[in-house]
């Protein structure tokens, strides 16, 4: 299996995310297959760039949950695959 | 003396707007290229394919500007007596015309060559040297034997061609395969161009398989921006 370069794993992130509709951030974790310091980096990335957004659940616990703007990236980044695999680039 | 091949006048207005058609589509590609390159800043292919495909899209907005410029009719109308002569003539400038076609063939093999050189590794920037300087040899005497240009460009666009075929049997992406027949198509309309001399009927025919392989090529463009929506 080929190694996962930094757009993809953000792939993954959003994918989960999306999927889910909301989740925490250890299943992330798990889903997307990451280290604990990797994925804090990637979240912190992610809402600073506000792909994703925290939200509050039930008894105090976070969620994330994917922005209209993640949405529009991850469909970004899937078109973006597409040509590479369609030019061989 | 510039050689120019005129479009037959009925088929004047067509070729204009296939070739606005064709330089839109190349542009698409150029601009896509550097949005995904924008993305993907560690992937320099995407600067590449982009650049290419703008020297594409350039050397149509040549090659339409000079055949605008040729095909411009002036309207003299002159009354005599009572006697009213009205003189078609075309307002042609030479020079306008010649660096017109210059830069239309010059950035069309410039584009290809790039275009194929993303594909193969190079071995020295000195072999890019030597073939941008041929380039620009056979862009000069192309204004000699016309059909000079459209051999070249046969000759990259059959070894891109051979590339996206082998990509689409590696990959089996239906993409893949219509970007194939694009090229192909765009590989057998400068076949055509090549024997327009001969007969100036070619020159239609090699438009409008043109206009296919840019209708593929678009159709392409469609498929891929709807697959990232899809999911």
């Amino acid at each position: 299996m080929a190694k996962r370069n930094r757009i993809d794993i953000i792939e993954d992130i959003l994918t989960s995310i999306k999927n889910k509709g909301r989740i925490r951030p250890t299943h992330v974790m798990y889903k997307s297959n990451l280290s604990h310091r990797q994925m804090k980096s990637y979240l912190e990335e992610l809402l600073e760039k506000n792909f994703i957004r925290k939200v509050e659940g039930k008894s105090n616990n976070n969620y994330l949950t994917i922005t209209e703007t993640g949405i529009k990236f991850l469909e970004k980044i899937r078109e973006m695959k597409e040509f590479e695999e369609a030019f061989g680039l | 003396m510039l050689k120019i091949v005129y479009s037959p006048s009925w088929f004047y207005p067509a070729d204009l707007i296939i070739d606005i058609f064709s330089m839109l589509i190349l542009a698409l590609i150029a601009f896509l290229s550097f949005k995904y390159y924008k993305i993907r800043k560690g992937n320099k292919n995407y600067f590449w394919l982009s650049l290419s495909f703008s020297l594409l899209a350039v050397s149509f907005l040549f090659k339409l500007l000079t055949n605008f410029t040729i095909y411009r009719h002036v309207e003299n109308t002159t009354t005599i007596g009572f006697v009213t002569i009205t003189i078609h003539s075309f307002a042609s400038s030479n020079l306008i015309s010649s660096i017109g076609f210059l830069g239309f063939r010059f950035l069309m093999l410039l584009g290809l060559f790039i275009l194929y050189r993303i594909y193969q590794k190079s071995s020295s920037p000195y072999d890019t040297l030597v073939i941008v300087y041929l380039i620009a040899i056979i862009t000069y005497f192309s204004r000699e034997e016309y059909f000079v240009f459209h051999l070249t460009s046969l000759i990259f666009l059959s070894f891109i061609t051979s590339i996206y075929y082998k990509n689409y049997k590696k990959s089996g992406n239906t993409n893949s395969q219509l970007l194939f027949y694009s090229f192909t198509l765009i590989s057998v309309s400068q076949l055509a161009f090549m024997m327009i001399e001969s007969y100036l009927f070619f020159y239609i025919v090699g438009e409008i398989v043109q206009l296919a392989g840019y209708l593929v090529l678009l159709i392409t463009l469609v498929r891929i921006i709807k697959h990232g929506k899809k999911k």
